[in-house]
């Protein structure tokens, strides 16, 4: 039986579909974003009464989280493309504090230092790396940076115990709450190659699929309640 | 529907990398031409719930939720990988093999630098480029010169006619840049220093870094064709799937509205 309950319900579920959409969408525009890792979003339902003997549940979305699974590690020949193959993040300094990411297309300003896209500093073990005009740039899987034969310094890989929360602030940066950046050990640099994104597009696909036929099915759940409202109401004026 | 807009940056993102790979193809044979790299990366974030916000139970919320915006383009970098070299046996094509740029003046006396090493003779007998500018330090051949010799170190010279020695004419000098990524290019193969790339370093071929001098072969185009093929699918294939999401918030939407009939 159809109660006010029940139409709020639907309505707050269609707004979790709208959603769980643009999580989708978000996830596609970042299909060939280096580096990106794919959101998933969680619904949650809770319970409520209808009545003495009914029962309804409300879903509502409760949380994203990144999906840090492996992205493909595509070649680029670019000996500033640094990939991580395994489990961490780059280092970053940004006038925030410390920003983690995957994406590794980096760059040499003109001071010589190893920055991202955006100009922010890549960190070493002893702080910002300086590459200077160096003709021979070997990063190797441990992620030792050797300049002309020289070793300059060794990139800072980090790794985050399971409760830290991973935000991600856009420009392929995470910042982290509650949990402290600890040494990576299970990793391989691979100089002169990017990940890509770990957007999936197929199941993307079948998300969207799904959400869309979801929606449709709730829409007209809610259409034929509202029918059986004005019913009940007209019914129940009329024996008055 | 925010949906639709998300999508739309998608789209607009892969239809600069079709922007992208259509000027690399269209350089593919372009000599001294170094291809772009369109960079991309997501958006600044929507946040729905906070991180850590008191829920209405007093507890705190763990992950809460934060919208994705999208994608934006977050660079075009110049690739300045070594391209091929095409022999040519023109004595005055040139080609750098290793760092750095040749020097040349443009006419409102900024320099700009080039890897494009196809000089000619102007009516003055100094080396310019196609366009005409000629490379600094300058070099004059002489009218009667028999033959031209460049060798790897940049040095020029000439035979005369009677003289059995060739004669010193000067020696090519080379620019290079800490990040030649943040060079400007300017077309016709130039490129100008901005803020980014750092002034310029100069020094001879050879030496301290700099890539030694070629003669008679050209540096070709480093598109590298089947990379952009793929690079190509690829862009087409992101473009259309944003589409299908655009279709499908518009699906929703049309439900919606004629939820009232």
């Amino acid at each position: 039986m159809a109660s006010i309950e029940f139409v709020s319900g639907i309505v707050g579920a269609s707004v979790g579909f709208e959603g769980w959409l643009e999580v989708i969408s978000h996830n596609l525009a970042n299909l060939q974003t280096p580096g990106f890792k794919r959101h998933l979003l969680s619904f949650e339902s809770e319970e409520y009464e209808t009545s003495e003997t009914e029962k309804g549940f409300l879903i509502r979305p409760q949380k994203v989280t990144l999906d840090l699974s492996q992205g493909l590690i595509k070649a680029t020949g670019n000996p500033l493309d640094l990939a991580i193959s395994g489990e961490g993040f780059f280092v970053v300094q940004t006038p925030v504090g410390e920003r983690f990411t995957r994406k590794g297309d980096f760059s040499v300003d003109r001071n010589g230092f190893l920055v991202t896209k955006e100009g922010f500093q890549v960190l070493g073990e002893g702080g910002p790396i300086e590459i200077g005009r160096g003709r021979e740039i070997v990063i190797n899987e441990s992620g030792n940076v050797i300049v002309d034969g020289e070793l300059i310094d060794t990139l800072r890989i980090v790794t985050f115990p399971k409760e830290a929360q991973l935000i991600p602030e856009g420009n392929g940066l995470i910042r982290v709450e509650k949990g402290e950046a600890i040494a990576s050990v299970e990793f391989a640099v691979k100089q002169g190659f990017l990940e890509s994104s770990n957007v999936s597009p197929i199941e993307e696909m079948v998300r969207l699929m799904n959400v869309v036929r979801l929606f449709e099915a709730y829409q007209k759940a809610l259409q034929t309640s509202f029918e059986d409202l004005s019913r009940k109401l007209i019914n129940e004026v009329i024996r008055v | 529907m925010q949906a639709l807009w998300i999508s739309a940056t998608g789209m607009k993102a892969q239809e600069m990398r079709i922007n992208v790979i259509a000027h690399n193809l269209a350089n593919v044979n372009t000599t001294g031409y170094k291809a772009s790299r369109l960079e991309l990366e997501d958006l600044a974030y929507e946040t729905l719930k906070a991180q850590g916000a008191q829920a209405a139970g007093g507890t705190q919320i763990p992950t809460g939720i934060q919208i994705g915006l999208g994608v934006r383009l977050s660079a075009i970098q110049k690739n300045f990988l070594q391209g091929d070299y095409q022999q040519t046996q023109n004595p005055l094509d040139l080609a750098i093999q290793g760092r750095g740029f040749f020097q040349v003046m443009l006419p409102d006396g900024t320099l700009a630098y080039t890897r494009a090493g196809a000089f000619k003779i102007s009516q003055d007998g100094t080396l310019v480029t196609s366009e005409g500018y000629p490379l600094q330090p300058e070099i004059v051949i002489p009218r009667e010169a028999q033959t031209i010799t460049v060798l790897p170190d940049g040095t020029v010279s000439v035979t005369l006619p009677g003289e059995t020695a060739p004669r010193e004419l000067g020696r090519i000098e080379l620019a290079d840049f800490v990040n030649p990524a943040g060079l400007k290019a300017m077309g016709r193969n130039l490129f100008v220093a901005t803020e980014a790339s750092g002034d310029p370093i100069t020094g001879n071929p050879g030496e301290e870094g700099f890539g030694t001098i070629a003669q008679g072969f050209l540096e070709m185009s480093n598109v590298d064709l089947v990379g952009e093929m793929v690079e190509l699918i690829m862009a087409q294939r992101a473009y259309e799937i944003n589409s299908k999401v655009i279709q499908a918030a518009d699906d929703m939407l049309t439900s919606t509205v004629n939820l009232k009939r």
